[in-house]
């Protein structure tokens, strides 16, 4: 490992910023992701800064079974958000639809058929440390060694 | 990538309109007008937001017991404040027009044609 | 929409201040703000189509998930029209517990709304102190029921099970914590000169507005409308509820309003576990069919189950009018009708309190 890719590494597992998208939960799980901001959690003093932003984010949260608006909306966000990226999506609806995906629905599960996902946190909804816990890790084994993995391709 | 801002709502909006609550309302207006659902629904989508046409049974409520007299006839504060398909304006204009003895019948069909 | 002027300016759906998307087109001259059309369809679920043709056993669930923030009120909802529909009556304890839980949800979600709001003004200092204190009552929910959210604590003809009195008074000490902090904190906001600059005769509604609009909740009643649906339910007059009102019908009105309503509930709460007696939880009963329009207040206003069933249980249709649809219609199109500036478009939106999901379903 270069001294480079070892300063990177170091500082990108104290900074990774994180932008949380809805598309078509039911406030469930974006009310818990808001709660890791309260200093009960105090998620940044992980390093996890939620700012909403899909042009400076690393970490993007999913969270809803894609509704209609979402389907050409959500691969064109994620393309905006700059490398290393990963995507974490938060509770049942991503992976399988929840209660919600019955015939007669408009939502069109699962997420991973849009973007590539990293990692899935089930529940209904998942408690607020399991988002942190989920984060942490996903981040921790994606963006280390970044460069280096980049130039094996 | 192109980015796409302003797509087709029109679906999304009958889907809308589709709703047990909003059927109704629409069924009701239609009634006073003197058109069919079909027509109706094809007005209300190219006038109101997706906002108005889900909240469009309270809002056909309020307007229901604002109006009276040749107003309610012509069905005016429902297509003036409740959903916003004519300026209030042009509301008057049609009220006064009844007022100077032109007949219901004709300015209904003036109001059809601005509507349409 | 008719186009006015040439200048559109997209807010959302990807927006720091919002919890949900949505996109705001604000048509603006400079920075005055005429009119705004919303464009809705990011969170449509189709709740009502899946529920039609299902027995009212998964009907409840189903409504749970209409809204995360307010679940507990959708679940007391839909579980009161059905006993309403079939005649099952609630026993005096559980009827006292499940005001309680309903108050809980009350105040988390109000300290919710007013949080959004702190944040939404940069004033996060207050905001993450709001956040922090709601964090006690979601552990008073979570003692109550056993989980955070979703807890599908209210079950026809009673609720699901009784609350040992080592949890009740527990819950009585997280509320003296929440009451003497909430007290600083509402003077905070209240004395607050930089709040009142960015908060005080922004997001006028006046009071003919919000009848012709419909408005509920207590965005109506910071408008000086008298409009409470617990006004309607005996138990709520015997716990010490009364309407509160204010007449401003700004942003400051309203966030003051859910302060207000923060300690009344409170006051509720310490009334009703004073009021508990040992009974029965759960009593049984049999469905029958019938049609019923059943309105409770929710969090942010009137709630209204409209819902029919046949004699099997199973929901032949329904329709949910959910206060957020009245809320976010005015705020859009009332509020911020003629705005001084586009900046404040977030404000006076999320000071309406708004909830998408509830409102597209």
């Amino acid at each position: 490992m270069s001294l480079l890719q070892s300063i990177k590494n170091s500082v990108r597992k104290r900074s990774i910023h994180v932008c949380y998208v809805n598309t078509g939960s039911c406030n469930g799980c974006d009310i818990e992701i808001l709660a890791c901001l309260s200093p009960r959690y105090d998620i940044e003093q992980y390093g996890i800064y939620v700012h909403n932003n899909p042009r400076e984010a690393d970490v993007i949260l999913v969270t809803g079974g894609m509704s209609p608006q979402w389907i050409d909306k959500l691969p064109d966000l994620f393309d905006r958000v700059p490398e290393p990226k990963a995507v974490v999506t938060i509770g049942n609806c991503p992976i399988s639809g929840c209660v919600f995906n019955r015939p007669g629905c408009v939502i069109d599960p699962p997420v991973s058929k849009y973007i590539p996902v990293t990692a899935a946190v089930p529940g209904c909804p998942p408690r607020p440390t399991e988002i942190i816990n989920a984060i942490l890790s996903a981040a921790d084994e994606l963006f280390k060694n970044h460069e280096e993995k980049e130039a094996k391709k | 990538m192109d980015l796409v801002y302003e797509r087709d709502l029109r679906s999304m909006k009958l889907l809308i309109l589709k709703g047990t609550r909003q059927d109704e309302a629409v069924l009701s207006l239609a009634g006073r007008l003197g058109l069919s659902r079909q027509q109706m629904r094809k007005i209300l989508i190219a006038g109101c937001d997706m906002m108005t046409l889900e909240n469009i049974a309270p809002r056909l409520i309020a307007a229901d017991e604002a109006a009276e007299g040749i107003a309610d006839e012509l069905s005016i504060p429902h297509l003036t404040t409740a959903l916003g398909l004519l300026s209030a304006e042009e509301g008057e204009e049609f009220i006064s027009r009844v007022e100077a003895g032109e007949s219901i019948e004709s300015v209904k069909k003036a109001i059809m044609e601005v509507l349409a | 929409m008719k186009k006015v002027v040439d200048v559109s300016l997209p807010v959302g759906p990807v927006h720091p201040c919002f919890k949900e998307p949505l996109r705001i087109k604000c048509e603006t001259a400079g920075e005055r703000v005429l009119r705004t059309e919303v464009e809705l369809g990011y969170v449509k679920k189709g709740i009502e189509k899946i529920m039609v043709g299902r027995p009212w056993q998964e009907t409840m669930f189903l409504a749970e998930r209409v809204c995360g923030i307010c679940s507990v009120v959708h679940n007391t909802a839909i579980v009161g029209a059905l006993e309403a529909i079939s005649g099952i009556k609630v026993p005096r304890r559980a009827q006292l517990l499940r005001v309680i839980l309903n108050e809980l949800d009350r105040m988390q979600s109000h300290l919710l709304a007013n949080y959004s709001y702190c944040y939404t003004i940069e004033h996060e200092t207050l905001a993450m102190y709001l956040l922090n204190l709601r964090e006690t009552v979601m552990d008073a929910i979570e003692k109550m029921t056993g989980t955070r959210i979703m807890s599908a604590y209210v079950v026809p003809g009673g609720v699901r099970e009784d609350v040992p009195d080592a949890v009740l008074s527990d819950i009585l000490s997280a509320l003296d914590k929440v009451d003497s902090e909430l007290k600083r904190y509402v003077k905070m906001f209240e004395t607050g000169k930089l709040i009142a600059l960015r908060s005080k005769g922004i997001g006028i509604l006046s009071v003919e507005d919000a009848k012709a609009s419909g408005v509920v909740g207590p965005t109506a009643r910071a408008s000086g409308m008298e409009c409470d649906a617990r006004a309607n339910e005996p138990i709520y007059s015997e716990l010490g509820w009364h309407m509160i009102t204010r007449s401003e019908g700004d942003n400051f009105a309203r966030i003051m309003l859910r302060f207000d309503e923060l300690f009344q509930s409170s006051s509720i709460i310490r009334n009703a576990i004073g009021k508990l007696e040992a009974g029965p939880v759960r009593l049984g009963g049999k469905v029958t069919a019938g049609h019923v329009k059943h309105t409770i207040e929710a969090p942010r206003g009137d709630l209204t189950y409209d819902i029919a069933v046949d004699e099997n249980g199973e929901v032949i249709s329904v329709a949910i009018q959910t206060p957020s649809i009245m809320n976010v219609e005015t705020a859009a199109h009332v509020m911020m009708k003629n705005l001084a500036s586009a900046a404040d478009v977030t404000s006076v939106f999320i000071s309406a309190d708004p909830c998408i999901a509830c409102a597209e379903r």
